[in-house]
């Protein structure tokens, strides 16, 4: 019953990431970040993706409260910000975060104030919507190895 | 990374450009000045217009000059003439004053009388020739006129020859020369010039002269030379007065200068040429002329004046000659100055119209490289859309690519699990493709550099065949692969540039067979000689056996039965090389062990087809880029007929070389030979055994029987299962097969047991159908279930009917659809078989893997980026190919950790990072190696235990493919440089390259 429900999962797991693929959420850099994981760093993908959630959470606020600035010039401080979510959203294969950030980077380029802030929006929310998938996609994950876990003393 | 290289290169190309461009702006002199060259001409013109007057005067006054010396010479010449015969006249006529003085005054008697002076003054005339005569008047005081009347029995008359009246004195004739004897008894003193003359000759006492004027007698103009007698000497001082006293006579005589000058002239050479005028000037105001005419024509602008002392300080005459002729124009100087100007005139022209040229071709040139720039810039543009539009498409394809892998992780057939492997293989040669269509423009400035990585060549070969398959499957022809088992598994090569040319050729092929057969038969290049051997022997024998005849029809034993254009690779060919393979097999493990020794392998490919074969006209340009074998074969076939040229061009970078052999309608076999390396040792077996976990190895001893009445396509599924580790018997009919698995049947002899039989279709079709499943059912009765062997149809295509009846026959089992496949076969059979299911999965990723590992395993590594995510992912994606790695945050970082001594292999580097970029901190290691590197020479014991030299690899890492500049990282001193994110493909050949030199045992 319970492997059964690991093949379940596996498949659910299997149905999101072709949606975020399909959706230009993820590419297939997340892949090669799966295949890095292995039984010497089990947890090696949750890793990586959550120290990116909490870099990138540090790089978003630093980009709001420039942006919020009164009297805000520093374009080029921001682009800093801007290319260190570029890296690592590439990184774990954030397809979407990187290219709105691609977006971002040419407004600031433009000095245009506007769409630095229209482009920020979109930001936080394509990265609000990642997170929430890849949240997703690791409680299901846990829930396999758990089931997987269970699975194992019955094969024996 | 062909596209990042292409980019910079463009770019630092528009760089040099626009460097030229400022360099070559500095126009040249003449193209300064182009607006004044006319003026420069007409001012030419007119400097060498006055410079050649200049010189036509100059040479005309030197002649002028000439001519007034030659006229000067000529006058004084003549005038010394004239005054020194004169002077000698006047000298005889003072000889004959004497003369008289002496003989008629002192002595007494007088010694002389008429008849005496007549004779002795015609005697001595040639003397005088200026004087036409001369006679002698005594002086006769009025008191003694009537003595002397009487005395001489005449009286004196004038000149008018009447007697004289009455005067003071009188000067009587007395003596006269015989030519004037009829001045005798005249006065002299009657006639006014005479008068004068003596009267200023007794005072004076020398000769005198009158003016001239018209001669007695002659009516010449002359002059009268008088000469004083004195009848007693003279004192030494003697006053006016005492020689008017003493004065006895005169003597006279007459120069007659018209005639004697012309006499004189007449001896003269140049005597027409000038005229001479003599003038006696002593009245400065009146010029008296002497000689010549008053008026007279000439050359009067020239004349030159010569004085004439003719003895009388009282009179002055002089000489003025002048040319008869005006100067003629010198037709000398006239030419040279004509000329001159001519000449200079053409050097201006030639000059003016050099310049203009030259102002053209700049002209001309700038406009070139104007265009030049323009299309380099064209050509900048191209690849940077080309390196755009295949980012573009990458993009999506890996997005295929990533689902194909998703898909593969799912329960899939075989037949769909073949789709999905061969759409995930297709996107990949896709990416490929789009890396050659870069890589065409790096063939183009022969810029191509070959890699050097170990490859299977096999799995190459099978990957190309299941691109094609689809296609070929559809038109109906067989598509085989065959390589020796004499060419080693893994060979060093550039495996992309192979998989080009093979897809290149065999693409060809497809497109142009709609019937027969396309075969790819990949063999060791030393074997082609037993194979000419092996053909001289069938034409020896005569060739009886070449064609079969079955059902009528011409049949010919090659893969399909349709003859090739080459028959090297018909079986009779064929079956020494699989013959010679199978002798040679257990020798050949010396055999390779020699081999090995040896660093490369030099291998024959060649890719045979029964298509249109090319036209014999065409043969010779099929190497040409964009030739096709004519027009209407783009129309029917596509193509740009650039495919051919590249191959030739990799072929020999391969340091091979490719000919072909073709008949019309009968097909083509083209065939190249290629060198490659062997693998070493240490990598070679690892190599193989990732190479044994590609392909199942749960087959191995398992034993078949192929039943295949064409042996060349019998040898190609061998070659194929024998990959596998089956053991594989042929047999030409499924009798014979039958009969054999009857034998194991009854007997369990020695002889195998076949687990599987796999029927080609065509042996199946032929008649013999209803045998083999009756034996099917006489096993299964015999109670041989459990040992029953799986029954297997190969087919290239196959329709419906063919499948329903295939299914009643007992092929139930599975059919396999050609081209066969190692892998396919494996997964094929692993669905018969029901093993080995389990390793199949996920082989893939494994197979690029292990070969990374070997390479990266202990190594010491350290990853610099600031980045805390791509650190984690680069470290996590190395520490799995079993490198040990050590993290850095920053430049400053990398530095401290790289101080000189340190155990790093190697070091991959972020370019983009606050503080310190990953170019200088690269800038700084270096520097700090380099100053280590120096002092270690310097003390070569510390030194000599480690490697030599200092230098760190370094890797750059960036994550932008199109502005990274590989260049630039070369220049600061990194190696090499991988695109971030890490992807397997990308590291391998970046640590392929770079680690090789070192051996695995090295850590």
């Amino acid at each position: 019953m319970l492997g059964l429900g690991a093949d379940r999962l596996r498949a659910d797991m299997n149905r999101l990431l072709a949606f975020l693929f399909h959706q230009g959420i993820l590419d297939e850099q997340f892949l090669q970040l799966q295949q890095l994981q292995d039984e010497s760093s089990p947890n090696f993908v949750s890793e990586v993706v959550n120290i990116y959630f909490h870099e990138s959470e540090k790089l978003l606020r630093n980009l709001r409260s420039l942006l919020m600035d009164r009297e805000f010039s520093d374009y080029k401080k921001m682009r800093i910000h801007l290319n260190q979510l570029m890296g690592s959203s590439s990184s774990i294969g954030a397809k979407r975060v990187r290219n709105v950030c691609v977006a971002f980077r040419a407004a600031s380029e433009q000095n245009n104030r506007a769409g630095c802030l229209r482009a920020l929006e979109v930001l936080e929310h394509e990265y609000c919507f990642l997170k929430n998938k890849l949240h997703e996609l690791f409680q299901i994950e846990q829930q396999r190895v758990l089931a997987a876990g269970v699975r194992y003393p019955m094969q024996n | 990374m062909g596209l990042k290289l292409q980019q910079s290169h463009h770019h630092s190309v528009a760089v040099k450009v626009s460097e030229q461009m400022g360099t070559k702006r500095g126009y040249t002199f003449i193209q300064a000045n182009r607006a004044w060259l006319p003026k420069f001409l007409l001012l030419w013109v007119m400097v060498m217009a006055f410079m050649s007057t200049w010189i036509y005067k100059n040479m005309d006054a030197d002649n002028k000059v000439r001519r007034k010396e030659v006229l000067s010479s000529m006058c004084d010449q003549r005038a010394r003439m004239l005054q020194d015969q004169f002077s000698v006249s006047v000298n005889h006529v003072h000889a004959l004053a004497v003369l008289v003085s002496t003989f008629h005054y002192y002595k007494n008697p007088s010694a002389i009388d008429q008849e005496t002076f007549a004779e002795y003054t015609a005697r001595t005339a040639f003397e005088r020739p200026l004087l036409s005569g001369v006679a002698y008047a005594e002086r006769v005081v009025h008191s003694e006129r009537e003595k002397f009347e009487r005395q001489h029995g005449w009286t004196i008359k004038t000149m008018q020859r009447e007697p004289s009246p009455i005067r003071d004195e009188y000067a009587p004739v007395i003596f006269s020369q015989e030519t004037v004897s009829y001045i005798e008894s005249l006065d002299m003193m009657s006639g006014e010039e005479d008068r004068e003359n003596i009267l200023r000759a007794r005072a004076t006492g020398k000769a005198v002269l009158t003016s001239p004027f018209r001669l007695l007698g002659s009516h010449h103009l002359g002059v009268v030379l008088t000469f004083p007698v004195y009848k007693s000497k003279l004192p030494l001082r003697p006053t006016v007065e005492e020689r008017i006293e003493a004065t006895a006579g005169y003597l006279g005589g007459a120069f007659d200068v018209e005639s004697l000058v012309e006499n004189l002239l007449g001896q003269l050479a140049g005597n027409q040429a000038i005229l001479v005028n003599v003038y006696d000037i002593t009245n400065s105001s009146d010029h008296l002329i002497m000689y010549g005419h008053e008026n007279q024509d000439g050359d009067l602008a020239l004349l030159h004046e010569s004085k004439l002392d003719f003895g009388d300080p009282f009179r002055k005459h002089q000489m003025i000659c002048r040319y008869h002729q005006k100067a003629p124009t010198s037709w000398t100087a006239l030419t040279t100055a004509f000329l001159f100007f001519v000449i200079c005139l053409l050097v201006g022209y030639i000059l003016y119209g050099a310049a203009i040229h030259i102002v053209k071709v700049e002209d001309d040139f700038h406009e070139m490289e104007e265009l030049k720039v323009r299309a380099e810039a064209a050509d900048v543009a191209k690849s940077q859309f080309l390196a755009t539009v295949s980012h573009e498409i990458r993009t999506p394809m890996n997005g295929i690519l990533g689902m194909l892998a998703l898909l593969l992780d799912t329960e899939l057939s075989s037949t769909q699990r073949d789709y999905a492997q061969t759409a995930q293989v297709c996107g990949k040669a896709l990416i490929t493709l789009i890396n050659e269509v870069l890589d065409r423009a790096k063939i183009e400035a022969r810029k191509l550099e070959l890699e050097t990585v170990p490859f299977d060549l096999r799995s190459i070969l099978d990957d190309v065949l299941s691109l094609f398959s689809e296609k070929s499957r559809n038109k109906g022809v067989e598509l085989a692969v065959f390589v020796s088992d004499k060419v080693p598994e893994m060979v060093m090569g550039d495996p992309g540039r192979f998989r080009q040319i093979i897809t290149n050729l065999v693409g060809n092929s497809v497109k142009f067979t709609e019937r027969g057969h396309i075969f790819v038969k990949v063999h060791l290049a030393e074997n082609t000689k037993s194979m000419v051997d092996a053909k001289a022997e069938t034409c020896l024998n005569g060739r009886p056996d070449e064609n079969v005849l079955i059902s009528g029809a011409r049949q010919f034993k090659t893969l399909s039965g349709y003859e090739a254009a080459d028959e090297r690779n018909s079986w009779d060919s064929f079956k020494h090389l699989v013959a010679d393979e199978e002798l040679r097999y257990d020798a050949s493990i010396n055999m390779t062990v020699a081999d090995e020794a040896s660093r490369s392998v030099s291998l024959m490919v060649s890719v045979e087809d029964t298509g249109i074969g090319i036209p014999l006209i065409a043969q010779e340009r099929v190497f040409m880029p964009f030739m096709q074998a004519d027009s209407s074969t783009s129309r029917n076939y596509g193509g740009t007929g650039i495919g051919l040229s590249i191959t030739k061009c990799l072929v020999e970078l391969m340091g091979g070389h490719i000919s072909f052999i073709s008949r019309p309608q009968v097909g083509s076999t083209f065939s190249f030979t290629a060198v490659f390396g062997r693998c070493k040792n240490a990598s070679f077996t690892d190599t193989k055994k990732s190479n044994a976990e590609d392909l199942p190895s749960g087959f191995r001893g398992l034993k078949a029987i192929v039943v295949d009445g064409k042996p060349v396509r019998a040898a190609v599924t061998r070659y194929h299962l024998k990959r596998l580790g089956i053991l594989v018997e042929v047999a030409s009919s499924i009798k014979i097969a039958a009969s054999a698995c009857g034998k194991n049947g009854s007997s369990c002899g020695s002889k195998i047991q076949p687990d599987i039989i796999l029927v080609e279709k065509d042996s199946w079709l032929s008649g013999e159908d209803g045998g083999l499943s009756l034996r099917i059912l006489d096993w299964k009765q015999n109670g041989h279930a459990f040992k029953l062997p799986k029954m297997i149809l190969l087919a290239t295509n196959i329709t419906n009917a063919e499948l329903e009846k295939a299914k009643a026959a007992g092929f139930a089992d599975t059919m396999i659809m050609k081209p066969m496949r190692a892998s396919m076969v494996a997964a094929c059979l692993q669905q018969v078989l029901g093993i080995g299911k389990k390793r199949q999965s996920g082989t893939d990723m494994l197979n690029g893997s292990s070969v990374l590992r070997s390479l990266l395993f202990g190594k010491k590594i350290l990853v610099v980026d600031d980045n805390i995510v791509n650190r984690r992912v680069a470290a996590g994606a190395l520490k799995k190919f079993g490198a040990a790695v050590e993290c850095a945050e920053s430049g400053k970082a990398a530095l401290k950790l790289l101080q000189l001594p340190h155990c790093f292999d190697a070091c991959f580097m972020d370019i983009q990072m606050p503080e310190m970029d990953g170019f200088e901190a690269t800038r700084r290691i270096r520097m700090m190696e380099s100053q280590a590197n120096e002092q270690m020479n310097g003390g070569m014991d510390e030194g000599s235990a480690r490697k030599g030299e200092w230098h760190v690899p370094i890797l750059a890492m960036t994550a932008d493919v199109i502005h990274a500049t590989y260049d630039e990282c070369l220049k600061c001193g990194m190696d090499r440089y991988v695109s971030k994110p890490f992807d397997e493909e990308n590291l391998y050949p970046a640590v392929a390259k770079f680690f090789k030199a070192k051996p695995i045992s090295d850590s």
